[in-house]
């Protein structure tokens, strides 16, 4: 291929890793490999979660609809879900729930008989497929203190009489389509900050104006050292470009004083997983899938149709 | 001071800051439209049409009056329950942000990953009425003939499939408009049923049925369960109503450095002329306390003042004003302008778009005038006043124009005489020598030579025959074509 490559060479350093939790730098690449690596993970990256739901007898206080959006809703382990089948692409099945390829069956039989409040959970749940079962929150250190609140995702709540009992079926899907199918809580990235200080500058303040200066941060970003009396930079990434201290700088009319830029090709991303896969996991699956679709451009690109498809375009990027 | 506000003016946060006219919109309008929950028996009750929020939330701010609602402490067992209120919307995360151009004059764009999450769903439930008189209480001294029951026949006016035999659908039955909803026939055989309006549907959530002195009763509620369109109204407690514009996928929008994504983006036009600076003051406060600060209460008259809302915003490592560094959803790149977000009460109002949709290509038209009916019920069509012609004609479309208000309309004709100018009415005539015929005639020449037929709307051809009629001839000067 013929014109200037842009080919770079990008570097990850992991900084946190949690099951439901990530932390790491990406380096030497621009915000559009970044934004695109994000846009994956929330949009793109397969889970399994219910989409079809039978309900046999629901005599509870929600409706059905509300119940099976709810159980839409439960995040459910996803490891297997890279390599199943979508449903509608499946040609072992016609969509029934009962093809191993493409979908899990759930069961969940639930009657009051107590006078006590009974809560229907996600732990209610039984699968047909022991990879495939709602997130269990209880081992992951969230911290419970009071052994109720480990029951699991509160589906309904029954009182004496009332009754739940359905059938329902998991299939693979992406956040695209759905927001049940994301595998992220939070994906976020910034942009590492530089952080300069005229130190000329500084000297020229008194002490109370460096502490105002310190303390026009809303986050801890710069501290003053007790013994020097220096304006020192101590946590750069807790910097929220929010430009608080650029204003104050600005009002003391010394501008220039504190000036800070923005690295162009650093990223320090923050991943949290649903829980349906585990955060290092949906980062990996995540260039698993751009790389999938980007074989799909080189794909197209070599053949003749691509002529058909993008006409002009399609010889533009070959290189014609 | 908060205290001389009605209930519903009193839990508006900052009230004390909005134009009072803005007030006034708020509790008056809105806040009777905006869907809430029923509190009372929400499953067992018929009224003809309800509207309950899946998860109704509580705002972030408390008011004076507000702490004032619900009921109070009390024990059962040994933990206590104070129960509150219900409120009728939800807190959402708002931006003011322009988007794409889709929020433009008070429309508003919406995340719809928070929407298939659950937010602002609700459930709509129509009741359908309808009674018997009882046969038994009533002995035989009625004719057997107008003796009306419930029950299932094969009925010429709708569909029947869902009903059993006793004339009511199952429990669970997704019906559809144009369907029987309560089967209702007279002995003799004629039909009595009861039929779904067009656009109504839904599936069948309580069937109840009951006799009352002499009469029989019957209840069937359909329930529907809508997640929000474009469309559909929402409004802010400050008199900020808008309508949803867009629906946008998550990873659009753009988001702070926490990852947090609007759930809501409103256009900052809606502030400046309507002088609701109280949103503003609910959002930023609203923030501080999502962050767990201190300062709860945003009661009308003593309001914090906003040295202190700021200062609480900075304490919890939050820029003062509100304002968000965010990173645009599409490209990556850092935004050069700061955006203010925060969490706002919103409402969903029952004006939904789903309502009031009108579509039709052919239908009942008027017997008189035959142009298209103006009947909300009988497919109505939306008409084109003389503002909207006029509109047409400025920008010049004339084929549309002639589309609109002849070929869709009232597209008719007429014969006129081309010797007198006068019109040619279509008569019935005896020709010497032959069998009567029937066709276009001027009476004045007495020919039907030079008789040429001129397409014209009925509109304009019925009006000249009443002209006619009242002794007032009009002439046709026509050519050829
Ligand atoms: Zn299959
Ligand atoms: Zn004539």
């Amino acid at each position: 291929m013929e014109g200037a490559s842009y080919q770079r060479f990008p570097k990850v350093k992991i900084r946190e890793l949690k099951d439901d939790y990530a932390k790491f730098e990406l380096r030497e690449t621009d915000a559009s490999m970044a934004n695109a690596l994000r846009r994956v993970m929330i949009a793109e990256v397969p889970t399994i979660a219910i989409d079809l739901v039978e309900i046999e007898v629901n005599s509870s206080v929600l409706n059905d609809e509300f119940i099976a959006h709810r159980l839409g809703l439960i995040p459910l382990t996803s490891e297997r879900a890279m390599s199943m089948r979508f449903s509608r692409d499946c040609d072992a099945c016609d969509g029934d729930g009962q093809c191993e390829f493409c979908s899990v069956e759930f069961h969940l039989r639930a009657k009051c008989i107590g006078d006590q409040t009974l809560d229907v959970t996600s732990k209610d749940l039984y699968s047909s497929d022991h990879t495939v079962v709602p997130v269990d929150f209880s081992d992951s250190g969230a911290g419970y203190e009071n052994p109720e609140d480990q029951r699991g995702i509160t589906i309904v709540k029954l009182r004496k009489g009332q009754e739940l009992r359905l059938r329902a079926i998991a299939r693979k899907g992406i956040g695209k389509d759905h927001a049940k199918w994301s595998p992220a809580a939070t994906v976020t990235f910034m942009y590492e900050p530089e952080i300069h200080i005229n130190e000329e500058m500084m000297e020229t303040l008194s002490l109370e104006e460096k502490t105002s200066v310190v303390e026009s941060s809303p986050t801890k970003v710069f501290a003053l050292n007790p013994q020097t009396h220096q304006v020192e930079v101590v946590d750069p990434e807790a910097y929220t470009y929010d430009d608080e201290v650029l204003k104050k700088v600005e009002a003391m009319g010394k501008p220039g004083l504190i000036e800070v830029y923005a690295k162009e090709d650093s990223f320090i991303f923050t991943v949290e997983s649903t829980g349906a896969v585990k955060a290092s996991q949906l980062v990996i699956n995540a260039i698993e899938v751009l790389k999938q679709k980007l074989d799909a451009v080189r794909l197209l690109e070599d053949t003749v149709e691509a002529d058909d498809q993008f006409g002009e375009l399609g010889a533009h990027m070959r290189g014609g | 001071m908060s205290f001389l506000l009605s209930l519903s003016c009193g839990i508006i946060p900052f009230a004390n800051h909005d134009h009072a006219k803005r007030v006034l919109f708020q509790f008056q309008k809105h806040y009777q439209q905006a869907i809430g929950y029923s509190t009372t028996n929400p499953s067992i009750r018929v009224d003809t049409l309800t509207h309950n929020l899946f998860y109704p939330q509580k705002p972030l701010f408390k008011t004076v009056l507000s702490d004032s609602l619900g009921t109070p402490k009390h024990s059962i067992g040994q933990t206590s329950h104070a129960k509150h209120e219900y409120y009728n919307g939800q807190c959402a995360i708002v931006a003011v942000n322009v988007h794409l151009g889709y929020n433009q004059e008070d429309s508003l764009v919406m995340n719809r990953a928070s929407l298939e999450r659950g937010m602002f769903r609700s459930e709509h439930v129509r009741s359908y009425k309808a009674e018997v008189f009882n046969k038994e209480s009533f002995g035989k001294k009625d004719k057997a003939e107008d003796n009306t029951v419930f029950g299932k026949i094969q009925s010429k006016i709708g569909h029947v499939d869902k009903l059993d035999e006793d004339g009511f659908p199952y429990v669970g039955a997704s019906l559809q408009s144009g369907d029987i909803v309560i089967g209702k026939h007279a002995e003799s055989g004629s039909d009595y049923s009861m039929k779904l309006k067009n656009g109504e549907k839904g599936s069948v959530q309580i069937v109840l049925s009951a006799n009352d002195g002499g009469k029989n009763f019957a209840t069937v509620s359909l329930r529907q369960v809508r997640s929000p369109s474009l469309g559909d109204k929402f409004s802010s407690m400050h008199g900020q109503k808008g309508v949803l514009g867009f629906l946008e996928s998550q990873e659009n929008f753009p988001f702070t450095i926490q990852g947090i994504v609007p759930d809501v983006v409103i256009n900052p036009h809606a502030f400046p002329s309507r002088q609701t600076p109280g949103q503003l003051l609910e959002a930023a406060l609203g923030k501080g306390i999502a962050l767990g600060g201190s300062l709860k209460y945003a009661t009308p008259f003593s309001t914090p003042s906003v040295e202190d809302i700021t200062n609480q915003l900075h304490r919890c490592g939050f820029s003062r004003w509100g304002n968000e560094r965010v990173y645009n959803g599409r490209t990556g790149e850092m935004v050069e302008s700061l955006v203010f977000m925060g969490p706002t009460f919103y409402q969903k109002l029952v004006h939904m778009s789903e309502d009031k949709v009108k579509f039709r290509n052919i239908g009942p038209v008027h017997p008189l005038t035959r142009q298209p009916v103006a009947d909300r019920k009988r497919f109505d069509g939306v008409k084109v006043g003389e503002m909207e012609r006029d509109c047409i004609i400025a920008h010049g479309p004339t084929a549309n124009l002639y589309e609109r208000l002849y070929t869709l309309c009232d597209a008719s004709h007429m014969h006129v005489c081309r010797k007198c100018n006068n019109m040619a009415s279509v008569i019935q005539r005896s020709v010497p020598r032959g069998p009567k015929i029937r066709g276009p005639y001027c009476r004045f020449c007495e020919s039907v030579e030079d008789v040429v037929k001129v397409n014209v709307p009925y509109g304009a051809k019925l009006i000249c025959q009443e002209l006619f009629s009242m002794g007032i001839a009009i002439e046709f000067e026509s050519e050829l074509c």
